[in-house]
């Protein structure tokens, strides 16, 4: 069988190689409009700066370089040893934060920060600092211990060392992809790491007090068994990272070239991937570790957890992350701004991205404006995903439509989630069961496809 | 919702004091009708202002006082350092220059926040036609001492979440005396305006804002504000509102 078409995963999760939604419903690629540009951001960062009770503001930093290719990526990066372009990036970086910084308003403070690949370890710790110097320069950043600034650490090239210099920079979190440990998986996505240097640097990120540790694993690669699998987790499990993602690898050589590398005939029947998805699910249960939703699992007490339990996740583009309704800023060739109902992209081709931003351009190739419709559907889909529960009074903070009229208005749609009890309503609270909860994925299903009909465009 | 000005109950104000429904909660009210006609012969009608535009400068001769017909005004001063202070915001049916009536010329600039429109009258004739008509004398006083009792706002010890619910009991008696909805409005000025009146810090602003919506007493929406804890709200401001 076709294991792309046949994924569970709603198209919706797979959008920018990522296997989750990047920023609640967003748009797919192709419903980018090259007519909205550096205007309609202008515009909308006007707007929210304007806000009685602004948004919280979080900055991503796509730094794309790799010194080699994993097979298995779908994301955006380029390998290579040219120094002199890596250079020219950071100084096209630091440019856009300047100008993307003159237009938000200085008592705006950034409490989230995030430094994603490629490989961000990769262009080193001075260049890592010369970009976090510009940062503080341009905008108000937030000093209190509960900011959160993350930085995606390759455990292949990283030190102890590294780890505690990204400490000194104010880095209090750090995000580690271990995509398996067994060495024939490691060999066919060409990602040899060793299990030594991992519990090293999990070790470093204690002493230095780091508030957040994840783990990052996949299931269904090339050459994975179950047995092999259950090693990892446990092993994994036995690290106590504060939280482990798992994501299901999705084979789509014709989207992520680097994937054309792995034979088909390498990969597990999709059988045999359902299987490992609920053995992870089991063995991290069972190591105390929480599901939050879509294959995040966090321990109890840490900060995603406490997050949860006090309304404060959001979809991010990491899965989750801390702060209900903050506006994300994107730095960096493809990197996404999502402002007020706006997504913004920056070119993803390295050079035009450089071009753009030498010429004091922002970076804004396309934009995405979310309508009525899209906006309603996306409020709810987050709130599942994110609380499992929307409450009418949430709801009418932001929608002028009684909350009970819109998901009658969803009728045969939403009717099915009911009858196989994983959603419940009682006229004011929508809430995910606990059977839904592992089926988060047909919320989303449910939501994306009543938009795709155009099914309550015209409800007022 | 999003709209811009509150919504007035009744008609559209219009450019004579004999019509405008402004004008009965402004300078007309408790006038007769001969009192009226006179007014609106007095009246000269401005056209709309832009946001941003002003309609006084420090420093310029008095010409008149301003009645606001719609929008929303801020008059501020530029200290030596060169620091604004805001000093006080203007609803439909308030005045604006009555700063300059001692003087002779304006003590604060007033700049438009929104899209409005403001009418003119001569003071000295305003005077002399109060000095037969009391009850648009009595008016006229009481317009001038509400604007007194609006200072004491800014002044003292109060906290943070104390200062800002006052400000919205202030702005939302003074939108319901005028027959505006009183329990929702937008506030047309920034987060810095409203700390610099208050003498707040601006990240203070939403953060009390924050606290309040999270306290059930008011919902937010962008600029758009419900007291849905009316109670609440007035007891936190009761202690600066009785000083």
């Amino acid at each position: 069988m076709d294991k792309e078409t046949n994924s569970e995963m709603p198209r919706l999760l797979q959008r920018f190689g990522v296997d989750m939604p990047p920023l609640g419903i967003t748009a797919e690629p192709t419903q980018f409009d090259y007519d909205i540009g550096e205007l309609e951001f202008r515009d909308a960062m006007l707007a929210a700066n304007e806000q009685l009770i602004p948004a919280r503001l979080s900055l991503a930093v796509q730094l794309p370089f790799c010194a080699s290719l994993c097979y298995h990526c779908s994301r955006l990066k380029k390998v290579t040893r040219n120094a002199r372009l890596m250079a020219a990036y950071v100084d096209a970086l630091c440019k856009e934060i300047r100008s993307k910084s003159e237009l938000i308003d200085q008592d705006r403070l950034v409490e989230q920060l995030w430094f994603v690949g490629g490989s961000p370890a990769y262009l080193g710790i001075t260049s890592l600092g010369r970009i976090m110097t510009e940062i503080g320069q341009c905008f108000s950043v937030s000093g209190s211990n509960s900011r959160y600034f993350m930085v995606e650490v390759d455990a292949r090239t990283a030190t102890p060392q590294y780890v505690a210099q990204l400490s000194m920079l104010g880095v209090n979190a750090m995000r580690t992809w271990v995509p398996a440990m067994s060495k024939s998986v490691q060999a066919s996505i060409n990602r040899e790491q060793s299990a030594e240097n991992l519990a090293a640097l999990m070790m470093a990120a204690r002493r230095t007090s780091f508030r957040d540790v994840t783990l990052a694993t996949r299931y269904g690669l090339p050459m994975q068994t179950i047995e092999g699998l259950r090693n990892d987790i446990d092993w994994l499990a036995d690290l106590g990272p504060d939280n482990i993602v798992t994501e299901r690898y999705q084979h789509r050589p014709g989207l992520h070239a680097s994937q054309r590398l792995i034979p088909r005939t390498l990969l597990p029947e999709i059988e045999q991937v359902d299987e490992m998805e609920a053995l992870m699910a089991e063995r991290l249960l069972l190591s105390g570790y929480e599901h939050i939703g879509l294959g995040y699992f966090t321990r109890t007490g840490s900060v995603m957890h406490r997050a949860k339990d006090q309304g404060q996740l959001q979809r991010g583009l990491m899965g989750y992350m801390i702060g209900a309704g903050a506006d994300t800023l994107g730095f960096g060739a493809g990197a996404i701004s999502s402002i007020e109902d706006f997504l913004f992209r920056a070119p993803e081709d390295i050079d035009a991205y450089m071009r753009n931003t030498q010429r004091g351009g922002l970076a804004i190739e396309a934009g995405y404006c979310a309508d009525l419709a899209t906006e309603r559907a996306s409020f709810i889909v987050e709130r599942m995903l994110c609380d499992g529960v929307c409450r009418e009074r949430d709801w009418s903070v932001s929608f002028d439509i009684p909350f009970n009229r819109y998901i009658d208005a969803l009728g045969s749609y939403i009717q099915p989630l009911f009858v196989d009890d994983i959603l419940t309503f009682d006229q004011h609270t929508l809430t995910v069961t606990e059977r839904g909860r592992k089926s988060l994925g047909r919320i989303v299903q449910t939501f994306e496809k009543s938009l795709q009909d155009k099914a309550l465009v015209s409800l007022h | 919702m999003g709209t811009t000005t509150p919504i007035l109950r009744g008609q559209v104000a219009e450019a004579r004091c004999s019509a405008c429904q402004v004008g009965q909660f402004c300078l007309a009210a408790g006038s007769d009708k001969e009192t009226l006609l006179k007014l609106d012969e007095l009246l000269h009608v401005d056209s709309s202002v832009d946001s941003g535009e002003h309609v006084a400068r420090r420093g310029d001769a008095f010409k008149g006082v301003m009645a606001v017909r719609s929008g929303c005004f801020k008059s501020y001063r530029v200290d030596r350092e060169g620091r604004e202070q805001v000093r006080r915001f203007h609803f439909p049916g308030e005045l604006i220059g009555l700063d300059a009536v001692n003087m002779g010329v304006y003590q604060d600039s007033t700049v438009a926040l929104q899209k409005g429109a403001t009418c003119a009258i001569d003071y000295r004739q305003l005077l002399e036609l109060s000095s037969c008509a009391a009850g648009l004398q009595q008016q006229l006083f009481r317009l001038f001492s509400g604007q007194l009792a609006e200072r004491q706002l800014h002044a003292g010890e109060f906290s943070a979440e104390e200062r800002i619910a006052a400000f919205i009991v202030d702005i939302s008696a003074r939108l319901a005396s005028r027959g505006w909805d009183g329990d929702q409005f937008e506030l047309a000025m920034s987060r810095g305006d409203i700390g610099n009146h208050l003498g707040l810090a601006t990240e203070t602003v939403s953060r009390v804002f924050s606290r309040l919506r999270s306290a059930g007493v008011l919902t937010v929406r962008r600029k758009h504000i419900v007291i849905t804890d009316r109670a609440s709200l007035e007891s936190m401001a009761e202690s600066i509102l009785t000083a």
